[in-house]
């Protein structure tokens, strides 16, 4: 399930600097929306899948894979976007030139975007993106809590799928009624479960000192003003093909 | 339903991240007062964020095999209170976006406001009232996680079509259109997530009463 996050950890690009990933995303994403052409998004998708695929050393099956997630909604928004509904004078629909011109900006604008996104996600560990968080200066308690859920959402995965296991392999899950039964289940349990390791998470932590503030070390990366380089020199590049078409 | 990453124009997301911060940030100032008066309860809402999680990519009960998610929104939202889940929810939110690839960091704004700060103000609230009328627990529970789930499905269906308004008609059309197209799969959802809600809900109170009376410390 966690996929996304195994590849986090094991890409080639782990060891470039976080805030030079996430400025780079950003940057490209907002060049990506607020493009009025077709050229850029299109442009954006294919270097940033490339660097992905070819720079992070993502493999390209998975990656693909992921790509068809947002399609179901994608393939929605557009459709809907592209039939015209009229009422008046009768019900009726149409497909206009304008109506198809702003389905296939949008397509490629949402496409584009969400590589840059992957990007980010398939080459940065959550860890590195707090400590962006945290030069952003977001609130402590916010940062806080990020970092406690994204260690604890571990344990309770683990939980509810050796639960889950248990009651597949007892046809928990053969029948609708079944399916509903074992879900809520699985939930309530899961719930208790996680009640119990809060509070034994608290106790374990106060018999160690803890007084309200979990200090980390965190990992040191240097800027490289190569990849700095890089980053404006593409983002130029995007920005003139946007005014040169 | 999230809305996908790039799917809304930038003024949208600005617009729609500026409506949820301010309910964003009244919800970190009331977990910062619980989390200063009890430090116990930082552990708490961690794992409930996490919990909530979790439930959300869960597959939901279904005939036709298709994998859709239960939000978690009204369970969460009744648990947990709704300004707290505020912040639990768009933590949760991002983490999707990070490690499902569902949803997207532009559009984070306008899916907190949807499924963060409208889902749960109105599944609690019904709820809240309705056990208020001393309707049975289990209709209020039911209808306060289903109306949580319409409502969010309503307020992105808004969002969609302020985004994209048809040409002639505006966005009464969109409205039409988008309303239609998404009902078709959210009236059901919808359904199944709020007797799922209900069944969850009977089990917590039947083995897990007391932890139940000590979650109220973290609602108000």
């Amino acid at each position: 399930m966690l996929n996304i996050d195994k590849c986090a950890y094991s890409n080639n690009l782990i060891n470039v600097h976080p805030m030079e990933k996430f400025i780079f995303v950003m940057v490209t994403i907002i060049v990506c929306l607020s493009s009025n052409s077709i050229i850029t998004p299109i442009l954006i998708l294919l270097t940033v899948s490339s660097l992905t695929i070819l720079k992070a050393g993502v493999p390209a099956k998975f990656y693909f894979k992921l790509m068809l997630i947002p399609f179901g909604f994608l393939f929605l928004g557009v459709i809907t976007i592209l039939i015209e509904i009229h009422t008046e004078p009768a019900l009726s629909f149409s497909i206009t030139q304008q109506s198809i011109e702003t389905a296939s900006k949008l397509f490629f604008r949402a496409l584009g975007s969400a590589s840059c996104l992957y990007f980010f996600s398939l080459t940065t560990p959550l860890v590195d993106f707090t400590s962006v968080l945290k030069k952003l200066k977001l609130p402590d308690i916010l940062i806080e809590l990020i970092s406690l859920i994204y260690r604890l959402i571990f344990i309770l995965v683990y939980i509810a799928g050796r639960i889950h296991t248990a009651q597949s392999s007892r046809l928990g899950y053969s029948s609708l009624k079944n399916q509903f039964r074992s879900l809520s289940q699985l939930v309530s349990s899961m719930f208790i479960l996680s009640y119990k390791k809060a509070n034994d998470l608290f106790i374990s932590l106060e018999s160690r000192c803890y007084n309200g503030n979990l200090n980390i070390l965190e990992k040191q990366y240097c800027f490289s003003a190569k990849n700095i380089v890089f980053i404006i020199v593409i983002e130029l590049f995007f920005i003139l093909m946007e005014f040169n078409v | 339903m999230h809305i996908m990453e790039g799917f809304l124009p930038v003024s949208h997301a600005a617009f729609w991240g500026a409506a949820s911060l301010p309910f964003f940030v009244i919800g970190i100032r009331r977990i910062n007062q619980k989390v200063s008066a009890n430090p116990r309860l930082k552990l708490l809402l961690a794992l409930a964020g996490a919990f909530v999680f979790v439930l959300s990519a869960l597959k939901l009960p279904s005939v036709t095999g298709s994998s859709s998610h239960p939000t978690g929104i009204g369970l969460g939202a009744i648990l947990f209170g709704p300004a707290v889940m505020t912040v639990l929810g768009t933590i949760a939110l991002l983490f999707q976006a990070l490690l499902l690839a569902h949803g997207g960091i532009t559009t984070l704004g306008a899916n907190v406001f949807s499924m963060a700060i409208i889902g749960p103000f109105v599944a609690y609230y019904s709820y809240k009232l309705l056990s208020g009328l001393k309707v049975p627990a289990g209709v209020a529970v039911f209808v306060g996680a289903s109306l949580g789930n319409l409502l969010t499905y309503v307020v992105t269906a808004t969002q969609l079509s302020a985004a994209f308004p048809q040409a002639d008609g505006g966005m009464y059309a969109a409205m039409l259109k988008f309303m239609s197209i998404f009902a078709l799969t959210q009236i059901p959802l919808a359904i199944s997530e709020g007797i799922l809600t209900v069944l969850i809900f009977n089990f917590l109170k039947k083995y897990n009463l007391k932890e139940l009376k000590d979650l109220n410390v973290v609602e108000e």
